[in-house]
Formats: structure tokens, C-alpha cells, sequence
């Protein structure tokens, strides 16, 4: 277990002693992530296998707070996705509406106001949806090295929609040994079985160095995932039972009903309706060492999901038990390439160059047996982007240095989407006028940032920055269904800055103040959609939102402790939210629909407040022990108006107190190591107005948990690997508020890997 | 290290991507069908089965009766034939005046025993006015009819496509008539029955009437429809099946009202849209053209059911005897009103000939076999005579066998 608390990482500075200049706090045990070369380093790769290769620096704007997983973690703990690997990150809240799809919150909000990037290639695409959305699910766990979360706004110098935070994602990388001229290869094959869900699957991975300046990863995954398996159902307000997901009762679907009453005398309730999934993954990634500080890396990666229901609407409440939504397809395919260099110049000390390509593409299906119909659909997007990152050379004057991080990044998005209605009784077929979105829609934004980081002798550091962003969205009118042409431009000036006192050693305080931005994206624009909430209609007059994160915190770093305590504030302006829509009277399913939505812009401000505290203690005998403690509270206006409403009520799907404890032992010379931990969350009963209509959200709110997980292996290097992970010890229902399902019953997974 | 060998480690690699990127492809849309057809149905008729017919069958079911096909040739394939005429020139449903000696019983809203409630102003005061999704419904109904029934032409198989797209729409009519039940007949099936659970509708069709009788009626139309089969003939069995869905949904909606308030507008839109009691829309357009003090009638007593709720305001009613006396007044209206409807139906049946005339009857038989419970209950014999008549071909038939026993157990809305 390796997530790392407090601030951003730095390649260079070991995680050794108490802090001196500014704070690099890492309690990674992981491979190092760094993204900017910067002169030769040596580490260990997950495996143990020496590698060398040109470092990089990471990318993760600094001065803020992080956490971070590494490959490592994701094989200990097992994970059954990258969104699950991330759990144990302090202040990250991990929603899944479905069983193949979840959604990362950071700071309480998530969607559109969380970043991700892929080696600096955002994943965020034009249609990523207001709310929780699936596509960090289609990260392969397994092809990622590191996962950085940067909590808290980080806008300025990683762009658009970074409100609530960021995640950057490192994939794994060739091993590399530019001393041996010589093909090397390390097979590996990997075997997982999961008994809550009888997840089996399994990878087949090919680490070849070709000579001493060229390597190349090769892996390809399958599993099949079946009906996950829960403790039970959860009970709302007066035993009451939200209404997904629904349980397969030998063989029968069970729903409850709108009043949450459960149907009489079913017996235990525990397979979870609406959930497995089968999934294909593969990746490649070559990388060629041009000298020893620059590298060129091409990479590609392939994810495919296929029959993945989505649990809340399977069936749609209060719909036959027979219907079912399913994403039968949902696949992410990227490719790109990587400059990393170190020309040693003084305005350019090193740069990351990456250009690429990625397609989104979803199939939906929405099975209506009992009538005879399909309601299905398609809807996909193709992105070309290009970014850079740059660090000037440091300079020093005095007791003053002074070092700038620079760039600029440019994202073109081209849509194309269709629906249709299936009979199937006679095989008949009609296509609507548009889908959720309208044919031949765009967007393009870009944006230029500069971050200069002043030192101001040993005990205070500087931070600041601008980023000038621009974005254009263009959708055209489509008459049947009375869509408008949406002919969209939005400007954005932000900025921020950060001091930082490392006042007594071993103790640092740090003061940040960040504008956010996110321009309304061509979901917002022009999406028409059910939702877990209601159907949602476009709204082509939004404005971008904005938010100002006022952050301070504390930091302790000593040879055995790191701690940290983080408190916020993110004021929201121009919010978007959902809020009662007029449907046109042409569209008919929006008028049938009993909650039509619109996102609009709030007036008002609404506040995200909290505070994430984080401590790692390594004791002796090779064990550590980590703990978290997490609080969100968010308020903004009511959408809703009229008598008897309030005025201000709490912002959706806002996570609970909530936290972790985790007590670990690794033994390096053998390969053993073993743990446990506990999480905790608190009951939620703090509802939005549509909280209190959701069908993921039980009557009342969601009740809290306590969670126990144990955890032990043996891994040998170059060798094998044996991996056993218990979930849910103590077999008790749970629900991570906001999700459909509920969490895993008592069940092993099991890991086995062999390896040259 | 030769290149030799490094080929013949990554070259195997690149090619299985390769392989798998192939493999993974997505998958292509679906094609249309060829234009005019909106399918192959191939040759699908609806047939009466009153002996054999089980709940899973396909196709217009009677019990109690020997049913026989009724449908013979009339194929339009949508290229060249001349339709027969559609539901417009079949000429108009006749009003049947209210008998004068039907007078409202003293109980009967609106009248002062119901004390102060907004509905005594004859209007409706919603619970939720904004949410009442049932209006897009009624107003989908209406979409249909204008493409089949009430079109100046038999309809063509592309008009049953739309029509059958605008039924299918997500939240539209299919969703509702595929669970709903008749609340008439709770009594009749275990506690807890559910009509969305898989295979209850098979056990339980006559109380899932939506799944379990209505469903089947309007697939077998719509396919025989877009197949261009007796367009006129389907056309009529598709507005039957609906009258019989919303005949069935007012009374369930004023049943649920009692612990959701929201299902009282629903009632009211399920009856009549946001129509006023003068522009009566869905079901209450088919009232009002039959008898239009049967409609106003059927009005006063949605909005009784409203003034009951309005009355007993917790979120879970507890004024049931009022209630029950809501459901009594809506009941015998909407009796009276569909039971005019028929007898209206039988007259201008009786009057016609042709394609007219065979559509006629399929609507008879459909939205007969959903009144069939109604006349059980006054009079089970008669009931089975209905049956029976409704079972055949109308061969044979005096209009004066149907409409007699209407009059005489629903005399007064």
C-alpha cells in the first residue's frame, strides 16, 4: 500500500528526513512518478526489476494536495477497476452507479468538474456528463503505473474543468536497462478470480527490451464478471428500500416499489440485478531513448466493454422486471505519442511534448421484452489533442530562485450520434431525428498557462500562475426535433497562488488560492437524455462556471511520520445545475418524463467546504499504519422556487464523513506482506432536492458503514505472485452513497501471476 | 541480439494487437428496413382464439367463446393499392341522450355534502402542475389517432410505424400499459402481486390487463398494421386497446391516489389530458362523442376524486369513506361513458359495410373484452352472452343484442 499524502511528489528528492527548501512529501513506495526529464535516476519497478530510464518530474501542479496509488497497490489490493484502486486516496469518494462504471469525486463534486489526464492527454471529453459518468472505468488497472490525485482546484495549470481536482494518470512503462545492448523479455501472465462476482479473467503481458535504447509493453486482458453479489439490501428511513438496484431471487427479478416496500416472504435478497459485464483490454507502448535525457514514446490502448447494465435502470423503476438498459458496447481507444526531453536551456530546462488520438464510443440499449421494442442508440467522440509542459531552468539570485512551468494545450472533439427504435416482433426499424446529441457537433478549446514558483529563501516558497483558455462549441440545428444550432464561444482568465512556511522543521504550513473554471460542454449544450434523475433537455444559453478554492494546510514530515490536514473552501459561481425544465411540446418524451430537467446557471454561490486530515506512521517490524479522516459539506441555491422551499439546500451526491485506517506489514527480502483496513462513512441525510428523488439514494439518505478488508501475498520478484484479498469480513449490506449497487458481500479474489 | 530474434518476439506481439483491434471493432448500426413496409412481418394476422388462446398467444383473445378468424385478405403493401376509407369517413359515433330519468344520486359530486374543496369550481386544481407526465401521453394518444383512426385515409404501413414509434417512446403509453394492472381486481390475486415481475401477467392477466391482455392486442395490430394488413381493422383494434387502457389507468390512478397524491392529476390527465371539461382530450374525447352528459358526468366525478384528496390532505389518505364514494361516482360514470361508447359503436356498425364495417367490429371485440368485468358485475349471464357474441364474426349479429344490454345495465352515468 503506497498512496502518498500531503502534497505533490518530486522525482528527485527521496522520501527520507525532515523537509529541506520546499516540501516534497512522498510516502509512496512505489515507483517514483515524474514526467519531465530531467537526468538519469534508478528505481524500482513494481516487479523489482531494476530500471532505468530517463526520469521525469511530475506534471502535477505543486503546492497543493495529493495523493497517489501505484502499480504496486492495484496488485495487493486487488482492485476491480482504477476507480476502485483509488478508494484509499484521502478526500477521493469513489460513486458507482453501476457495476462497470464509477465515478471518482474529489472534494464533492465529480463529472465534468474532475480532470483527468492520461500522460497529460485529457480523458474529459465533450460529452462527459453533468454527474457521475463511467469512463475512468475504462482505464485498465493494470496498465497504469501511477495515479496522482490532486485535490482541490488546479485549473490554471491543467486546464478546463479541474474544479474540484485532478487525476493524472501514468501508464507503465518498458523496462528499460540502457546498459545491456541485448533483447530481454519478461513474460507475464496473470490469472483473477473474484468469488462476489465470479470475476475471472486474466492478462497476458510481453515486457520486451529490444536493445539499450528501445523497449516495448505489450499486454492484452479479458474477464467475465457476473452478478455481484451484496450482504443484502440497504434500508432508508423506515426500513424503506431505494428501488435499485433490484435482486435475482432464484432465478426471478425482485424489485421494490416506489414506497421502498419490499415484495413479502422472498427470502435473502443478494444477488444484485442489472450488474456483471464482460471487458477486453490491451495496450502497447514502445519507448526509444534518444540519449539520456530525451525519449520518444508511442502508445497505444485499447478498452472494451461489452453487456454492461446499468444498474438504476435495470429495469428503470417501476418498468417490468424484464427491461433492462444495458451499454452494450463502451469502448476507449487511444493512441499517441510522447516527446520528453531536457534541453538544459535556461527558458526551457525540460519539456513534454504528446499528441494523440482518442475515440469514445457507447452503445446503448434500453430492452423492452414484454412490448416487443428496443430503444437503442449510439454516440461517439473523436478527439484529437496536443499538449505541452515545460519547466524553465531554476534561477537563483541571492536567496532568491526563481523556476517557471509553462504550457499550452489544444483539444479538437468531433461528434457523432444516433438513435433508433427496435421492433423486434417484426424486426422493424426507425431512427430518430437526432440522438442524445445532434450529428456533427464540435468543440475545440486550448489554452496557454505560465507558473512561475519563487523561492524566497530556505523557508518560504511562492506560487503563481495564469492560464488563458478558450473554447468554441458548434452544434447544428436539427428542425424535427426543434433543436437549435448552438454557436458557443466562452473565454476564461484565471489564476492562481500559493505561499508556502516551512516555519519549524519538521512542520511546513501552506496557503493556496485557486480559480477553476469549466466552459458548458456539448452535453450540457445540447444533451436530451433520461438520467437517474429525470430527463434531461439542452440549455444552449449556459455560461462557463467558475470557482475560487481558498486552501490551507498543515504538514509534518519526519523519517517515520508524514501527516497532513487540509481545509477548504470552493465557492461556485454560475453553478450548473439541474433544475425543472419546460419540455418543448414537440418532444414528447421529455413531457412524459415526470422530472424534465435543465441544467441552468445558479445564481448565487454555492460553497463546498471540508477539511482531509491524513497521517502515515511506519512501526516497527516493517509495519505501517495510515489512517484518513475526510469532511464535505456543500450548500448552493435551491433550483426549485416557490412557497415552502428553502432557499439554500445542501448540493447533490456530496459524500459523507468518511475514512480510512489501514495497518500493513511487508517484508522486502521475502516478498510477504499482509494487512488490513477499515473504512468508515458516515450516514448521509443531507439531500439535495433531486437527492431526495433518486432512486440510488435510500429514503432519508444513506445509511454509514464500517468495513473491514484483509489483504496478504507473496510476490517474487521475476518469479511469482500470489495475491488473496477478503472483502466485506463481516458480510454487512453497505452502499457508497450516490451509487446503484451496493457494495460486495464477504467474498476472497484471488491473484496469481507468473513472470521472467 | 539479433534482429532476427527481436522479430520474432514482437512481431507475433504486434499481430495479436492487430488481431484484437479487428476483433473489437464496433459493432454497425442497425439497417433500415426497405422504404414503405417499416418491416417483414411477413403474414401476420390477428386472430380470435376464444378456445385455445393462452395468455402468451399473440393476437386478440376472448374468452369463453369460439372465436374465428375475422380478418381475411386486405393486404396493403404500401406501393399501389387504394386504401379503403380510413376512421374519419366511416361517418360519426352517434350522441346517446342520457335517459331523463336519470338524476344524480345526493351524494354524487359536486354538491354540498362534499363541503369546500377547489374542485367545487368544476376545474382542476393539480397537486403537482408541472408534473403531470401523463398529459404528454394523452397527448401521444391523440398523435395516434390522427395517424390511424382519425385520419382522412386508411392508414398506411408507415403511419403504424410512427404511430408505433410514438407509442414506444421511453415514459410513453408502452411503458404504462405494459404494467398496468386493473385495481378493480386486487382482491382477486395474492397479496403483493406485482405485474412487473416476470411471469405474474401470465398467472394473472385478467389483473395485469395491461401486460396480460391490452399488450398482446396492440403488438399484433401494430405488426399487422406495418405489414399492411386490414389497416382499418388494425387501426380500430389500436384505439380500442387504448380506450381500454385508459379506461382501466383512471381508476387505478384514483386508487394509488390514496398514498400519492400526484396519481389524482394523473387520473384526471389519464381521463381527459389538460383538457377543460369542454375540449375533453384521450378517453373523454371518445365519451364526449358518444354521450356528452356521459362525459360531463365522468368529469365531475375525476374531479370528485380530486376533492376527496384535496379534503383529506396527509400524504396517506385517511378519509376513506370518502374516498370509496369517489371511487363509487367514478366508477358508475366511467361505466356508463365507455358502455356508450360501445353502444354508439354497435349502432354505426350496424349502419356500415365493408372495411367500415370490419373495423368496426374489432373495436367492439377489443374494448368489449375489456368491459366484460363491468357487465359481469351487474349481470355475469348477460356477461357471457356478450362473450359469445363479441367471439364471433358478427355474422348474424342485431345491433339490438349488444346495445339492449348496455342500455339496461348501465343506464345512468
Amino acid at each position: 500500500m503506497a498512496y502518498a499524502a500531503g502534497m505533490n511528489v518530486h522525482a528527485d528528492e527521496p522520501p527520507e528526513g525532515p523537509a529541506e527548501g520546499p516540501v516534497q512529501h512522498d510516502v509512496a513506495e512505489g515507483p517514483v512518478q515524474h514526467d519531465v526529464a530531467e537526468g538519469p535516476v534508478q528505481h524500482d519497478v513494481a516487479d523489482g526489476t531494476i530500471e532505468v530510464v530517463a526520469p521525469r518530474k511530475t506534471l502535477s501542479p505543486e503546492g497543493h494536495a495529493t495523493g497517489a496509488i501505484t502499480h504496486k497497490d492495484v496488485d495487493r489490493e486487488l482492485p476491480r477497476s482504477l476507480p476502485d484502486a483509488l478508494q484509499v486516496i484521502p478526500g477521493l469518494w469513489i460513486q458507482q452507479t453501476s457495476h462497470g462504471q464509477a465515478s471518482p469525486f474529489i472534494r464533492g463534486v465529480t463529472g465534468q468538474r474532475v480532470l483527468i489526464l492520461v500522460d497529460g492527454l485529457r480523458l474529459n471529453h465533450t460529452l462527459f456528463r453533468q454527474g457521475p459518468n463511467q469512463y475512468l472505468f475504462t482505464v485498465d488497472s493494470q496498465s497504469i503505473d501511477r495515479v496522482e490525485v490532486v485535490r482541490g482546484s488546479a485549473s490554471t495549470e491543467l486546464g478546463a474543468d479541474a474544479l474540484g481536482g485532478a487525476i493524472l494518470i501514468r501508464p507503465r512503462d518498458p523496462k528499460l536497462d540502457p546498459h545491456r545492448d541485448e533483447v530481454i523479455w519478461h513474460p507475464r501472465l496473470r490469472f483473477r478470480h473474484a468469488t462476489a462476482d465470479q470475476d475471472t479473467g486474466g492478462r497476458v503481458e510481453s515486457d520486451l527490451q529490444l536493445n539499450d535504447s528501445t523497449a516495448v509493453l505489450l499486454g492484452v486482458g479479458y474477464r467475465e464478471v457476473g452478478l455481484l453479489e451484496a450482504s443484502g439490501p440497504v434500508h432508508g428511513d423506515g426500513g424503506r428500500e431505494p428501488q435499485s438496484p433490484c435482486f435475482e431471487v432464484d432465478g426471478e427479478v425482485r424489485c421494490v416499489g416506489v414506497e421502498g416496500q419490499a415484495p413479502p416472504d422472498l427470502g435473502p435478497r443478494r444477488l444484485q440485478h442489472g450488474t456483471g459485464f464482460d471487458e477486453l483490454t490491451a495496450d502497447l507502448r514502445a519507448v526509444h531513448r534518444l540519449d539520456a535525457d530525451t525519449r520518444l514514446t508511442a502508445a497505444a490502448y485499447v478498452y472494451r466493454e461489452f453487456d454492461a447494465p446499468r444498474t438504476d435502470l435495470c429495469p428503470p423503476p417501476e418498468a417490468p422486471s424484464e427491461e433492462c438498459f444495458t451499454y452494450t458496447e463502451q469502448f476507449r481507444t487511444q493512441a499517441y505519442a510522447k516527446l520528453e526531453a531536457g534541453p538544459k536551456l535556461a527558458a526551457l530546462n525540460r519539456l513534454q511534448l504528446a499528441a494523440g488520438y482518442q475515440r469514445f464510443h457507447d452503445r446503448y440499449s434500453l430492452d423492452r421484452p414484454r412490448s416487443s421494442v428496443r430503444l437503442g442508440g449510439r454516440d461517439d467522440v473523436d478527439m484529437w489533442e496536443a499538449s505541452l509542459f515545460a519547466l524553465s531552468s531554476r534561477h537563483t539570485m541571492g536567496p532568491l530562485a526563481l523556476e517557471v512551468r509553462y504550457g499550452a494545450s489544444l483539444t479538437y472533439e468531433a461528434v457523432s450520434s444516433a438513435a433508433w427504435t427496435q421492433f423486434t416482433s417484426n424486426d422493424s426499424l426507425f431512427f430518430g431525428s437526432r440522438g442524445i446529441y445532434v450529428d456533427g457537433s464540435s468543440s475545440k478549446h486550448g489554452g496557454v498557462f505560465v507558473a512561475p514558483t519563487l523561492d524566497l529563501g530556505r523557508d518560504l516558497t511562492l506560487r503563481t500562475g495564469t492560464r488563458l483558455h478558450h473554447a468554441r462549441a458548434d452544434s447544428p440545428a436539427e428542425t424535427e426535433s426543434g433543436t437549435t444550432a448552438v454557436h458557443q464561444s466562452f473565454t476564461s482568465l484565471v489564476g492562481n497562488a500559493g505561499l508556502e512556511w516551512r516555519f519549524v522543521s519538521p512542520l511546513a504550513a501552506s496557503v493556496n488560492v485557486e480559480q477553476g473554471f469549466r466552459p458548458p460542454n456539448l452535453d450540457d449544450l445540447t444533451s436530451r437524455q433520461a438520467t437517474g434523475r429525470g430527463y434531461q433537455l439542452e440549455n444552449p444559453d449556459l455560461r462557463a462556471e467558475t470557482a475560487l478554492t481558498i486552501e490551507a494546510g498543515l504538514h509534518l514530515r519526519t523519517r517515520r511520520t508524514t501527516a497532513a490536514i487540509w481545509a477548504y473552501q470552493m465557492r461556485l459561481t454560475d453553478t450548473m445545475e439541474r433544475a425543472r425544465a419546460d419540455c418543448p411540446t414537440s418532444d414528447f418524451e421529455c413531457r412524459a418524463n415526470r422530472a424534465p430537467l435543465q441544467l441552468v446557471n445558479l445564481d448565487g454561490v454555492s460553497t463546498i467546504e471540508g477539511v482531509d486530515a491524513e497521517v502515515m506512521v511506519k512501526l516497527p517490524y516493517d509495519l505501517t499504519v495510515r489512517a484518513f479522516l475526510s469532511r464535505t459539506v456543500g450548500e448552493g441555491q435551491n433550483p426549485v422556487e416557490g412557497p415552502g422551499e428553502a432557499k439554500r439546500v445542501p448540493l447533490s451526491r456530496i459524500p459523507p464523513l468518511n475514512g480510512h485506517l489501514d495497518l500493513g506489514f511487508e517484508h522486502a527480502e521475502s516478498g510477504v506482506y499482509a494487512g488490513a483496513r477499515y473504512a468508515y462513512a458516515d450516514e448521509q441525510a443531507r439531500l439535495s432536492p433531486s437527492d431526495r428523488t433518486d432512486v440510488r439514494i435510500p429514503f432519508g439518505g444513506t445509511p454509514g458503514y464500517h468495513q473491514v478488508k484483509l489483504r496478504a501475498g507473496l510476490r517474487i520478484p521475476a518469479d511469482f505472485a500470489l495475491g488473496l484479498v477478503m472483502e466485506n469480513v463481516f458480510d454487512s449490506s453497505y452502499r457508497v452513497h450516490g451509487s446503484g449497487v451496493n457494495g460486495s458481500a464477504r467474498g476472497l479474489m484471488l491473484n496469481m501471476e507468473v513472470m521472467r | 541480439m539479433t534482429v532476427r530474434k527481436q522479430s520474432r518476439i514482437l512481431m507475433p506481439s504486434l499481430a495479436g494487437l492487430s488481431l484484437l483491434s479487428i476483433l473489437a471493432c464496433e459493432a454497425d448500426d442497425p439497417k433500415a428496413p426497405a422504404q414503405g413496409t417499416g418491416g417483414q412481418s411477413g403474414d401476420i394476422g390477428v386472430v380470435l382464439d376464444g378456445a385455445g388462446g393462452g395468455p402468451g398467444d399473440r393476437g386478440v383473445v376472448l374468452d369463453g367463446a369460439g372465436g374465428q378468424p375475422v380478418d381475411s385478405g386486405g393486404v396493403l403493401d404500401g406501393a399501389g393499392d387504394q386504401p379503403p376509407p380510413g376512421g374519419a369517413d366511416m361517418g360519426p359515433l352517434p350522441d346517446l341522450p342520457v335517459p331523463p330519468m336519470c338524476v344524480a344520486a345526493a351524494t354524487d359530486f359536486p354538491s354540498e355534502a362534499w363541503g369546500l374543496c377547489p374542485a367545487q369550481d368544476g376545474t382542476l386544481h393539480a397537486f403537482e402542475p408541472e408534473n403531470i407526465s401523463t398529459i404528454a401521453r394523452i397527448d401521444a394518444w391523440t398523435s395516434i389517432a390522427e395517424l390511424l383512426w382519425e385520419a382522412p385515409a386508411a392508414p398506411r404501413p408507415e403511419a403504424f410505424g410512427q404511430a408505433r414509434v410514438i407509442y414506444a417512446q421511453m415514459e410513453g403509453l408502452d411503458s404504462r400499459v405494459s404494467r398496468r394492472d386493473d385495481r378493480h381486481l386486487t382482491a382477486t390475486v395474492p397479496e403483493g402481486t406485482n405485474c412487473r415481475d416476470a411471469g405474474v401477467p401470465e398467472l394473472y392477466p385478467e389483473y395485469c390487463v395491461g401486460p396480460g391482455r391490452i399488450l398482446p392486442i396492440l403488438t399484433a395490430a401494430f405488426d399487422a398494421g406495418q405489414a399492411g394488413v386490414l389497416p382499418t381493422v388494425n387501426a380500430a383494434r389500436i384505439e380500442a386497446a387504448l380506450l381500454w387502457f385508459l379506461y382501466v389507468s383512471v381508476y387505478k390512478e384514483a386508487v394509488t391516489c390514496t398514498t400519492t397524491k400526484r396519481d389524482c392529476d394523473s387520473a384526471f390527465a389519464y381521463y381527459t389530458g389538460d383538457g377543460e371539461r369542454g375540449a375533453p382530450e384521450g378517453l373523454a374525447r371518445s365519451i364526449n362523442a358518444a354521450s356528452t352528459e356521459g362525459h360531463s358526468r365522468t368529469f365531475d366525478a375525476v374531479l370528485a376524486v380530486h376533492c376527496w384528496r384535496e379534503l383529506d390532505a396527509p400524504d396517506v389518505a385517511v378519509d376513506l369513506p370518502r374516498r370509496d364514494l369517489a371511487l363509487a361516482q367514478l366508477d358508475v360514470a366511467l361505466d356508463f361513458g365507455v358502455s356508450r361508447i360501445l353502444t354508439s359503436r354497435v349502432e354505426r356498425w350496424a349502419a356500415a359495410n365493408g372495411a367500415a364495417k370490419e373495423a368496426d367490429w374489432a373495436f367492439l371485440q377489443v374494448l368489449g373484452q375489456g368491459f366484460l368485468r363491468a357487465i359481469a358485475l351487474q349481470d355475469a349471464d348477460v356477461a357471457i352472452a356478450v362473450a359469445a357474441v363479441l367471439g364471433g364474426d358478427g355474422t348474424g349479429v342485431l345491433a339490438e343484442g349488444l346495445t339492449g344490454p348496455l342500455t339496461q345495465l348501465f343506464p345512468c352515468p
